[in-house]
């Protein structure tokens, strides 16, 4: 399912300083295209994770419009546009992201379980996740004792569970070393094999080897 | 594989979790308990009403002074008053006097004579009307003479033999509790009562001021004829009457009920308050606590949760906490009522006497549910407030 992005703005209202709107994002027009793993680069404060958080629909743009396949996000009601990223987005944001009071499989079940249940082919699914992602051995412990890059892979085989048809990573490999980087990164790569549209945000210069496409971001305006 | 994530969340947070049990059990322990001692001390007083059950009490004119008309009908300390037979004739025949029977005092001592020192009061079974029904809940048959009927409260059984005056008394029933001084006193028929007044005659222990022991009355009920109303005929006998005192049972009753309404009253206020505190206390509890786990419920978020099933999942929470502790400190009311309601009427001087079981539990089924609708309610107010913020503000404002 492919994302196209139409004049998609965002100015955020500012507490102090001169100016009390700032604009993240200019107009910008975009296509995320399927079976393709694209790239976005660029400094930090440039609009990265504003463009990405537009496009999975967890903040409202100022003006344009984010379609995903045929469906308009923001025409979507919130029940509606949630049960739509559970079935068909894979997000992976910034930070951490771990539910605590869950193990870690528990964790990556969540996209079954806070709709409907998990039986055996799904628990089987996030069980060759967590191997590919070289933490099987977690599958049982709480989050809480996890590294910093554990926790990460484990929100990666979380936003892959449901083989989402988009995929949105921002600095998925932010705590990672070059060998968990590169697992990551043959992930991302898999899934748009497998026919998805994937955006990964990344600092990560090596990223450019497994990139279909790359993009920059500077002071919210994108170029390829 | 189904996941309750309400039920995982308080596991996880022991804590957390037995504070909020504790908050609703403190709520439900001071509604249903503040509640349940309201009841009860209204049941106490329809009850002291029920058992006065006359529209006028006509006493000897001393008797208000002499032996404290008060301490001896509502307190029930044991006291006697006496005027002649023919002071009930010439009341029963006034105009305006419907129903009418007399009743006889007689107070028991602690020396030699009699087993305990009791009430005894008397009453004429061919005219009472306002004891009569109510012994008929205990006991069936007829008082032959030297029968006796105990109040709840006496430690006499029936088949025992209690003595007053050295005349043996076979204690033919014991009454159901009324929460009232009755508990405390025995009653016989007017046979049995005048045999034990003059029976303390010859022991030299009573006053009776020259009267004749087999013509005293002590005091003599009525209601009043259709067509008159109670000033009126209380007037008309107090007026014609000589040496008596007619007085309204309602005015007798109402110092008592003044001060239940202050007691109710106060009890009431106290609920409120507590209440006021604690809805503003579990407000804060859930708001921390969603707030504690604004990140969490982001992420929930981002897997694809409504803001309705955050809100779910948070009431979730709050009716498993509230119900542990509604059903705790519900119980612990129950429990702590039954266990302290002779400290408790001791303690409060009033009458006092438990409502019906099916009272008590319809009381305790609505308390829960009131601390659980007010608990919900707070957690849906904290839910709806963080569901409202944009995902990705939250996920940005504190990168964990
Ligand atoms: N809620 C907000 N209110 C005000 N300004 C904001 C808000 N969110 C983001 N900004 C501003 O918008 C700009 C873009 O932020 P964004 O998070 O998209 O950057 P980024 O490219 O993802 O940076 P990083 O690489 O550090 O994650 C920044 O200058 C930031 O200060
Ligand atoms: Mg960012």
């Amino acid at each position: 399912m492919k994302m196209t992005a139409q004049g998609l703005t965002k100015e955020y209202a500012r507490k102090s300083g001169n100016a009390n709107r700032f604009t993240a994002l200019h107009p910008l027009d975009f296509t995320l295209e399927t079976g393709a793993l694209t790239v976005l680069m660029g400094r930090s404060g440039s609009g990265k994770s504003t463009l990405l958080n537009l496009l999975a629909g967890l903040m409202r743009p100022t003006g344009g419009t984010v379609l995903a396949g045929e469906t308009d996000l923001f025409a979507l009601s919130d029940r509606e546009l949630s049960a739509f990223r559970n079935a068909h987005i894979g997000v992976i944001p910034q930070g951490q992201t771990a539910i605590y009071s869950l193990s870690v499989l528990e964790n990556v079940l969540l996209p079954y379980t806070l709709t409907g249940s998990a039986e055996g082919e799904e628990i089987a699914r996030a069980k060759a996740l967590l191997e590919r992602l070289d933490i099987a051995g977690l599958a049982d412990i709480s989050p809480a004792d996890l590294s910093g890059g554990e926790l990460r892979r484990m929100a990666i085989a979380r936003a892959l569970v449901r083989q989402p048809e988009i995929l949105l990573a921002d600095e998925p490999t932010a705590d990672l070393d070059d060998e968990n980087t590169a697992t990551v990164c043959k992930a991302l790569q898999a899934a748009a094999g497998a026919g998805a549209a994937v955006l990964m945000v990344t600092h990560e210069s090596g990223a450019e080897a497994y990139a279909d496409r790359m993009l920059t971001m500077q002071g919210g305006v994108l170029s390829e | 594989m189904k996941q309750n994530l309400a039920y995982r969340n308080l596991k996880a947070k022991p804590v957390r979790t037995a504070i909020l049990v504790v908050l609703t059990a403190l709520l439900s322990l001071t509604v249903c308990g503040g509640t349940l001692l309201v009841s009860s001390l209204r049941t106490g007083l329809s009850s002291l009403e029920a058992r006065l059950g006359a529209d006028i009490m006509v006493v000897p004119y001393e008797a208000k002074t002499k032996s404290n008309l008060e301490s001896v009908v509502l307190q029930g300390n044991p006291g006697y008053f006496y005027m002649d037979m023919s002071r009930y004739e010439k009341i029963a025949s006034r105009e305006g006097v419907g129903q009418i029977s007399a009743q006889f005092f007689l107070a028991s001592t602690s020396s030699g004579c009699c087993s305990i020192p009791v009430q005894i009061i008397g009453f004429d079974p061919e005219t009472d009307f306002t004891i009569t029904p109510w012994i008929r809940r205990s006991y069936g048959g007829a008082l032959e003479p030297g029968d006796i009927v105990v109040g709840n409260d006496l430690n006499a059984f029936v088949g025992d033999t209690l003595t007053f005056y050295g005349v043996d008394c076979r204690v033919a029933a014991k009454l159901d509790k009324t929460g009232t001084y009755y508990d405390a006193a025995v009653f016989t028929s007017v046979e049995t009562i005048q045999q034990l007044i003059a029976s303390s005659l010859d022991k030299g222990m009573n006053d009776f001021a020259g009267i004749d022991p087999e013509r005293v009355v002590s005091a003599v009920l009525i209601n009043t004829a259709d067509g008159y109303s109670i000033e009126e005929v209380l007037n008309d006998i107090n007026i014609h009457v000589k040496k008596v005192k007619a007085v309204q049972t309602k005015e007798m009753i109402a110092g008592i009920s003044d001060s239940l309404r202050g007691t109710s009253d106060l009890i009431g206020v106290l609920i409120a308050a507590v209440w006021v505190l604690g809805l503003v206390i579990l407000l804060l509890a859930f708001t921390m606590s969603v707030n504690e786990r604004r990140r969490e419920f982001a992420v929930l978020r981002v897997i694809g949760a409504s803001q309705g099933k955050l809100a779910a999942v948070v009431m979730q929470e709050a009716m498993l906490t509230g119900l542990c502790g509604a059903g705790i400190g519900t119980g612990l009311a129950l429990i702590g009522v039954a266990a302290f309601r002779s400290a408790l009427e001791a303690q409060l001087g009033l009458p006092f006497l438990l409502p019906g079981a099916g009272r008590i539990c319809l009381i305790a089924v609505l308390s829960i549910l009131a601390v659980l609708i007010a608990g919900t309610a707070a957690a849906a107010v904290s839910a709806y407030r963080i569901s409202r913020i944009d995902t990705a503000l939250i996920l940005r404002g504190d990168n964990g």
